[in-house]
């Protein structure tokens, strides 16, 4: 298996932000002069309440892919769910769990998330259940047509056949043939998490404003729109290149 | 056919109950056992009376349906805050919300569209990779940091767009329907309808990507369909060109399935456009819908974003409806049993 070295190398960045940073993240330094610009001390300069910025957006780039990653295991672990309950209860699984899918789908994630916001105490882990939960019925039904596909091909009576069965079963004869539609759904479900949290965030729903992470990042720091335009321009900026390098790894690993 | 329309019609009355059901237990949980009301009225005997104003002593079936009830007939109640009224403050923005969407439908329907077609027809290379830069836009820009470096370049360096708002304070709102361009429109203002014009640029264009990227999207799956391939050379074959193959016949028949695809888009267009409305201060929905659930206003929520989804409902609905009336094929297909 070729290993994608771009989309390693971010998330090794992404993780020593989570535990490392410059600075301290929510740290101020009121020597300096704040809105400055970039210096030697402060290379991205420090925001308007004189915390580093290089550390905000490195900690935050790590929060963001972090929640999403968090969002994108349990959105799996959903989905996954619905599609045993369908295909382990029979007829009532296989009338009901479809419907409620497709009742699922026509609720907007953003209005899913408010809903759950309604009595859930704003914050990262309510993002993430939401997102999470948004997305379930996209992902459900992408497995749904990809799991389908396997299950009926002929290699796969062939194994039956000859007695496979159980977890080596999947584990030698499925995944192989699975793996890579699943590869490239959650890398559609990560892109999808990291832009529904981020926006989430914005809006101020993570519940702490100084919370590093990039969009609620975006959302302090409008009022300098005018006067330090970089406040805004990095945090979208570096989130718009970690969903662009996951986006591209999608397109190698199609084309080899 | 008629089966079908019934059986769509349930579905989607299906998913209102169920959505409506969410949002009241949503809205029952967030209330508690009365510790607001203990919080607000310390007075037992007043903490009681509100109670029983609001309906609350009643079992939770029973308020289930006083609250549909409430709802179709309109009498949502008031701000559990200020006691505005949650009517009123929705006739003032819903219109807002739906220019702004409605436009950004419009232009992300020409976006996507165009694109399409310049891929298709256009004899430069770099214009047939532009569906596929639409559609990774989607997925890697997000939609606020757009308007956000809209408003720094078109607002804050060149001047030439409102920074936030729906209409110029010094001129005099034109007032009827409350969507300020076709007020102005009727009205014959068109210093009005320029500013109302001004201010809608830049955040219906930042939300046109949406409906842009599911068009030009379903449109280049659809065209990449053998049946199209083998249809545009026997066109080819008749002596008609690229331009009139595309413009005469291709949109035509791909009517119906844009058609759905926009209807379902709706929905996503209404939540973009929360986030839209926050980065340009629009008076919109949206911004109503999240002040209220950072204040937990549960009135507000309760009735505004159930009317939301309501909206969205009635539009997939009609969508759905006018598709199989231009293709009764549809209907059949459904039959089958094959998922949309």
């Amino acid at each position: 298996m070729r290993v994608n070295w771009l989309l390693a190398g971010v998330a090794a960045i992404a993780a020593v932000g989570l535990v490392w940073t410059p600075y301290d993240p929510l740290a101020q330094d009121f020597r300096e002069l704040r809105l400055a610009g970039f210096g030697a001390a402060h290379w991205l300069g420090v925001d308007g309440l004189g915390r580093d910025v290089l550390s905000r957006l490195w900690r935050g780039l790590g929060n963001t892919a972090g929640l999403s990653l968090l969002a994108l295991g349990l959105n799996f672990v959903v989905a996954a769910a619905m599609l045993t309950v369908e295909e382990t209860t029979g007829r009532i699984g296989r009338t009901f769990v479809p419907l409620v899918a497709s009742v699922w789908l026509g609720l907007p994630v953003i209005f899913l998330s408010l809903i759950l916001l309604v009595f859930l105490p704003p914050g990262g882990a309510t993002l993430v259940l939401a997102v999470a939960l948004g997305n379930a019925s996209i992902s459900y039904r992408q497995l749904r047509i990809s799991w389908r596909e396997q299950i009926r091909a002929p290699y796969v009576e062939a194994s039956e056949t000859m007695g496979a069965s159980g977890w080596g079963f999947f584990r030698r004869t499925l995944w192989p043939n699975l793996a890579p539609d699943v590869v490239a759904l959650a890398r559609l479900i990560f892109a999808l998490c990291a832009l529904e949290l981020s926006g989430l965030a914005f809006l101020g729903l993570i519940g702490d404003p100084d919370f590093p992470e990039l969009g609620a990042m975006l959302r302090q720091n409008q009022a300098y729109l005018t006067n330090a335009p970089w406040l805004l321009l990095l945090p979208g900026s570096l989130l718009s290149g970690l969903l662009l390098v996951v986006h591209l790894s999608g397109h190698r690993v199609a084309q080899d | 056919m008629i089966a079908f329309a019934v059986r769509k019609s349930l579905l989607l009355l299906a998913l209102f109950l169920t959505a409506s059901a969410l949002l009241f237990v949503a809205s029952r949980l967030a209330l508690g056992d009365g510790v607001l009301l203990a919080q607000k009225a310390p007075d037992p005997e007043r903490a009681a009376e509100i109670e029983a104003a609001l309906g609350l002593h009643q079992p939770w079936p029973v308020q289930y349906v006083s609250y549909l009830s409430n709802f179709l007939s309109g009498q949502w109640g008031a701000s559990l805050l200020n006691q505005r009224s949650v009517a009123d403050e929705v006739k003032n923005r819903l219109p807002a919300t739906l220019e702004l969407s409605l436009s950004a439908l419009v232009i992300g329907l020409l976006i996507g569209v165009g694109t399409t077609l310049l891929a298709e027809a256009a004899p430069w290379r770099w214009a047939r990779r532009l569906p596929e830069a639409l559609g990774a836009l989607g997925l890697t820009v997000p939609i606020f940091w757009l308007g956000l470096v809209f408003i720094i370049l078109g607002a804050a360096w060149l001047g030439w767009f409102p920074v936030s708002g729906r209409f110029d304070f010094i001129l005099e709102r034109p007032t009827g329907t409350g969507f300020l361009v076709i007020d102005s429109l009727a009205a014959g203002d068109w210093e009005a309808l320029g500013s109302a014009l001004h201010h809608l640029a830049l955040p219906a264009f930042c939300l046109s990507f949406f409906p842009a990227a599911v068009v030009s999207g379903l449109l280049r799956a659809r065209m990449r369909e053998p049946r199209w391939q083998r249809l545009i050379i026997a066109l080819r074959a008749k002596g008609l060109s690229p331009t009139s193959i595309w413009l005469r016949h291709g949109l035509r028949l791909l009517g119906a399935p844009l058609i759905i695809a926009l209807g379902t888009s709706f929905g996503l267009l209404l939540g973009g456009s929360v986030l839209t409305e926050t980065v340009f201060a629009w008076p919109g929905m949206g911004r109503y819908l999240v002040g209220a659930v950072l204040d937990r206003d549960v009135f507000i929520i309760q009735y505004a974003l159930l009317l939301v989804m309501f909206l969205i409902f009635v539009v997939v609905w009609l969508a759905e409806m006018l598709a199989v009336a231009l293709n009764p094929r549809l209907a059949q297909m459904e039959g089958d049993g094959s998922a949309r």
